[in-house]
């Protein structure tokens, strides 16, 4: 028997995960105890978690794997400085002075916080990062065999790789090298459009219907060149990462013909074909990435993991043009899931531990965190004096529909929390899909953020193809598909454009359905959240419809709740009308004693 | 009026130690250079500020961390401009990664993976 931890930190979304035999027991992200968004300290209440949850000490623990090799990335800081100097000062004296303090000395940092826990520390081992991201995309998958690629801002070098998996085995085919990189591309037009890197990205896949890809040839011929083989260059003239502290430069304004939107300014149409434009040529990039690695390969699947994996509009475009049949993403394709592919590497590759396959996939729906027995939940709330409704579970989800009947907004905290940055039916908050103008309301006063945003529907597993047009499973929110034609009930009002057109109706779904009739769907099946399904299925007998909106349970800036005290913190703070916290439910209609902390929009920052 | 001062020594230590170490260290360097009575009233009147405000006592904890920072701001900037920017051109000559080229491909073949001991 071997336990394997696997771990990520120092850049963003630490994490960490414990697999034994190469299952995986547990895995979570140190933001979710630290209430800090993406956090990047050291993952030691994860570790703690990780380890006191299964009584163990770290003497059980064969190996502690790290997702990336330190030195490499510091001989691609270094090389890059080299290649920029002399106008590369300020990122040098910004980066150089941490890496000498402090990254260097990884193995001795984290053997000394790795000492506060009891036992002896296991040996400290290190994979590539890339090879840790394909790895968390292809051992958790339901393939045998299967092209891999990884594509994200960048690691070690590598910002792009293609891989084979069969069996235990990974094996390399190429990469691509920084500076060059869909990630950082994506990243930087993120930053001109005003919204933070490592966090906007998805605000701009959502912000791109809204407007015309009309800089999409210009960005084609200006920003990115394809290569013959499949490969990309990026134009380096316009990008600015690799020798300033900031994404791009002027003359990627002067190219666009706008000066960069300041962060929270007025969103223009400008801004939305900005969007449409990147989120295109990126889909472009990708489609011709993966046409040469399906050729090179041969193969019918695809697993894909990095930050871009999370790019679900794009992941769909992937299915009709490129020759694979079956694509596997892991849900936590970002950093946090290094932590996961680390371990599992090591696992097959170095102590040649055999796969096992399943059909469905081994990543148990991503409910890997914390979870809360009834009996905590309800010791939580006698503690705090709340006043609640105590139910068996069917009473439970009868009474959750009549609420969502209600046009009620839920606060939905059930088993154990998902692992990567979707909120996956445990720590959701959920509404009735048919409610017009809930797009909105949800927006800017239970999320409190940006107007635009859409909302994604769970439905289930049988229903999807009768509502989308859409022939596989979405189980982890990461493909988007079109409403089918005939549930759309307003054509597009052609004189309407960006955000105006935000308030039509555009589906008997009208709180899931974007300005372009798609939505990002999760699937529910019984075997992978059998109370989810339990929910639908009910509110399907009693509506003869099986759609919710499905939302992370968290305000803008904030964290996914990970504690039933997170849950009511959050429920208190916002207009969400009831709390289901398991088996108890509590209401705003209940007289619940006074939450002093009217000053908690500072507590986290804007994302 | 007495800065919140608490004559319990733990706390005392905690909150006055620093500031009268440091207008000692201050002193010390003022009789070093020779300087005149007017200096150490300039030090009397730091430390009884320094016992009296919050403020100035988490100054002056940051004072030796700012000079730290500049000293070695200065340190790399000479690193910088006088020994790595020269350096850089003769490698850019000779050993330029071929990230940084212009080709027709970019990618690079890859056989194998490091090994798992290895920080590299």
């Amino acid at each position: 028997m071997s336990y394997v931890l696997g771990i990520s930190c120092y850049y963003h979304d630490s994490a960490a995960v414990l697999i034994k035999d190469g299952h995986i027991l547990r895995a979570v992200q140190e933001e979710r105890f630290t209430r800090k968004k993406h956090d990047a300290s050291f993952p030691i209440r994860s570790i703690e978690f990780l380890v006191n949850s299964f009584n163990l000490s770290l003497k059980d623990i064969s190996a502690v794997v790290y997702y990336e090799k330190p030195f490499i990335t510091f001989e691609r800081l270094i090389e890059t400085h080299l290649n920029a100097a002399p106008l590369g000062f300020k990122p040098f004296l910004a980066s150089v002075p941490i890496w000498l303090k402090e990254k260097l000395f990884l193995e001795r940092d984290i053997t000394s916080k790795l000492k506060s826990l009891k036992g002896s520390v296991p040996p400290i081992k290190y994979s590539e990062h890339h090879l840790s991201h394909a790895a968390s995309a292809f051992y958790p998958s339901p393939f045998d065999k299967a092209a891999v690629l990884c594509v994200d801002g960048v690691g070690e070098w590598a910002t792009t790789s293609g891989w084979i998996g069969e069996g235990k085995n990974l094996r390399p085919l190429w990469e691509i090298h920084f500076p060059h990189s869909l990630g950082l591309l994506y990243s930087s037009i993120t930053a001109y459009l005003g919204f933070k890197v490592n966090s906007g990205e998805y605000k701009v896949m959502g912000l791109a219907p809204y407007g015309v890809p009309r800089f999409k040839e210009l960005m084609l011929k200006e920003l990115i060149e394809l290569h013959e083989d499949g490969s990309y260059s990026l134009n380096m003239k316009y990008f600015a990462y690799d020798r300033k502290l900031r994404m791009f430069n002027s003359s990627l304004e002067r190219l666009l013909g706008q000066k960069a939107r300041e962060p929270e300014a007025k969103l223009e149409q400008f801004h939305m074909d900005v969007a449409a434009s990147l989120q295109e040529t990126l889909e472009t990039a990708l489609i011709h990435l993966v046409k040469s690695l399906h050729h090179q390969t041969g193969l019918r699947k695809l697993c894909l993991a990095g930050g871009v994996a999370l790019n679900c509009v794009a992941n769909s475009k992937l299915f009709h043009t490129t020759g694979f049949e079956q694509i596997w993403v892991q849900p936590s394709a970002g950093d946090a899931g290094g932590a996961l592919g680390a371990a599992l590497a090591y696992t097959h590759l170095e102590l040649e531990v055999e796969r096992e396959v399943s059909d469905m996939d081994s990543q148990k729906g991503s409910y890997l965190g914390p979870a809360f027995s009834n009996e905590e939940i309800e010791e939580f709330l006698t503690s705090q004096g709340l006043p609640f409704e105590k139910l068996d579970e069917e009473q439970m989800i009868e009474r959750t529909c009549e609420l969502l009947e209600d046009k009620k907004i839920i606060g939905w905290f059930q088993g154990s929390m998902e692992f990567g940055p979707r909120a996956l039916g445990h720590r959701s908050i959920i509404a009735d899909a048919r409610i017009h103008d809930l797009q909105r309301t949800m927006n800017l006063k239970v999320k409190y953020r940006e107007s635009f945003r859409p909302f994604a529907p769970i439905v289930l597993k049988e229903d999807a193809k009768s509502i989308f047009d859409f022939e596989h499973e979405s189980p982890y929110m990461l493909f988007v598909a079109p409403v089918r034609e005939e549930l759309r009930v307003n054509e597009d009002e052609p004189h309407k454009f960006g955000i105006e057109r935000l308030n039509l109706v555009r589906s008997i779904y009208p709180a899931i359905t974007h300005v372009d009739y798609s939505a990002r769907l999760q699937t529910v099946c019984e075997k992978r959240n059998a109370i989810l399904f339990k929910l639908l299925n009910t509110f399907k007998k009693r509506n003869s419809s099986s759609v919710l909106v499905n939302t992370s349970f968290n305000v803008r800036g904030e964290p996914i709740v990970c504690t039933p005290e997170d849950a009511y913190r959050c429920f208190r703070r916002t207009e969400i009308d009831v709390l289901v916290l398991g088996n108890y439910l509590i209401s705003k209609d209940m007289k619940l004693p006074e939450m002093k902390d009217h000053e908690w929009r500072n507590e986290f920052e804007l994302d | 009026m007495n800065g919140g001062m608490n004559l319990n020594w733990t706390n005392f230590k905690e909150k006055y130690l620093f500031s009268i170490n440091f207008c000692f260290m201050l002193s010390v360097i003022i009789y070093g250079a020779g300087g005149g009575v007017i200096w150490y009233s300039g030090v009397l009147a730091l430390l009884i500020l320094s016992l009296l405000s919050d403020k100035v006592r988490s100054v002056q904890k940051k004072f030796p961390f700012k000079v730290g920072l500049f000293n070695s701001q200065i340190l790399l900037f000479i690193f910088y401009f006088f020994f790595f920017t020269p350096f850089s051109i003769f490698y850019r000559l000779f050993f330029r990664n071929k990230a940084f080229l212009k080709t027709s491909s970019r990618f690079i073949p890859k056989e194998s993976i490091s090994d798992f001991s290895r920080p590299f």
